[in-house]
């Protein structure tokens, strides 16, 4: 009896327990974190000396691009090409570039005519406008009718 | 005389090789959910959303009284690009069990506390976390983890 008092006594001694931990984890998915919306397109106008087809020639009109961040993105802008003109018009001289400038939170966002894609880096930002100015240049001018130009803005 | 020594022993031997049990029971009654703040600059589950964790600890020592300690939190999962190393994070819990309760403000720290050694004690723990970015956050998935302990 007294061997099992004794045996008793030191298992209650020797009971020393060790750390339990459990990991807890939390997940969360962001998406759609920006939005572009073109609220006003662009007009183009020809130029009095008839080789330039642009936005900011007299009676044109520059594109409003809005974008909405919630941060950590990058705005491409894609260099313009031509989408449609008239049949007696033949493409393949003429030379398109955009220019773009940003309002409020994108004042330090500017970029000059350029024919190539271009892209800028935005934060959080309330909804904020781009200008966006397009011009067609070709020296041997341009036949009548309607002429169409994009670019392609992409928030990733 | 020499059984009863036998009996003992053998009785120590086993309480010994029980010594080694964890000093408690954890576990998990619910994953926690990150959802987006309106203005973009965090991502919480304490935001519309988001969902806390819940845990529960049991099997505590009864012999003396235990210490939860809920470890800082850590961002091991984020999208490329993303800027990890700018974040704050912050872990909040609350805690209850049948004779009191205590809670903690988000903190970026280590926090622990002590429950009482009283048999059959259950705590339950409900945890948030939350990571805060001033540049916001980049499109994708992230992944918070915080330790709970007991000791």
């Amino acid at each position: 009896m007294r061997g099992v008092v004794l045996g008793c006594l030191i298992a209650a001694a020797g009971v020393t327990p060790v750390l339990a931990a459990t990991d807890v984890t939390f997940t969360g998915t962001v998406s759609d974190t920006c939005t572009v919306a073109v609220p006003t397109p662009g007009l183009m106008a020809l130029s009095a000396d008839g080789k330039t087809l642009g936005s900011e020639q007299s009676g044109g009109l520059a594109a409003s691009v809005t974008i909405v961040s919630l941060g950590g993105n990058s705005i491409t802008v894609g260099a313009p090409s031509l989408v449609s003109s008239p049949p007696a018009f033949t493409p393949g001289e003429e030379t398109i570039q955009i220019k773009y400038a940003g309002l409020s939170g994108l004042s330090s966002v500017s970029q000059d005519y350029t024919s190539a894609q271009t892209s800028f880096a935005v934060g959080i930002l309330p909804l904020t406008t781009l200008l966006v100015n397009m011009q067609i240049i070709n020296d041997a001018g341009f036949a009548q009718g309607t002429y169409t130009a994009k670019t392609v803005l992409t928030c990733s | 005389m020499q059984l009863r020594w036998r009996i003992g022993v053998a009785a120590a031997l086993l309480a010994l090789s029980a010594g080694q049990a964890p000093a408690c029971t954890l576990s998990l009654t619910g994953t926690g959910k990150l959802a987006l703040s309106g203005d973009g600059t965090r991502l919480g589950s304490d935001e519309a959303g988001g969902v806390a964790a819940g845990l529960t600890l049991a099997d505590l020592n009864v012999l003396s009284p235990n210490t939860i300690t809920v470890s800082a939190p850590t961002l091991p999962i984020y999208p490329a690009g993303f800027a990890a190393g700018s974040v704050t994070l912050q872990t909040a819990f609350s805690a209850g069990w049948v004779l009191g309760s205590t809670s903690r403000p988000f903190s970026t720290t280590d926090q622990s506390f002590s429950v009482p050694s009283v048999l059959n004690l259950l705590v339950t723990m409900t945890i948030d976390n939350r990571i805060t970015s001033s540049a916001g956050f980049k499109q994708g998935t992230y992944g918070t983890r915080t330790v709970v302990t007991c000791s």
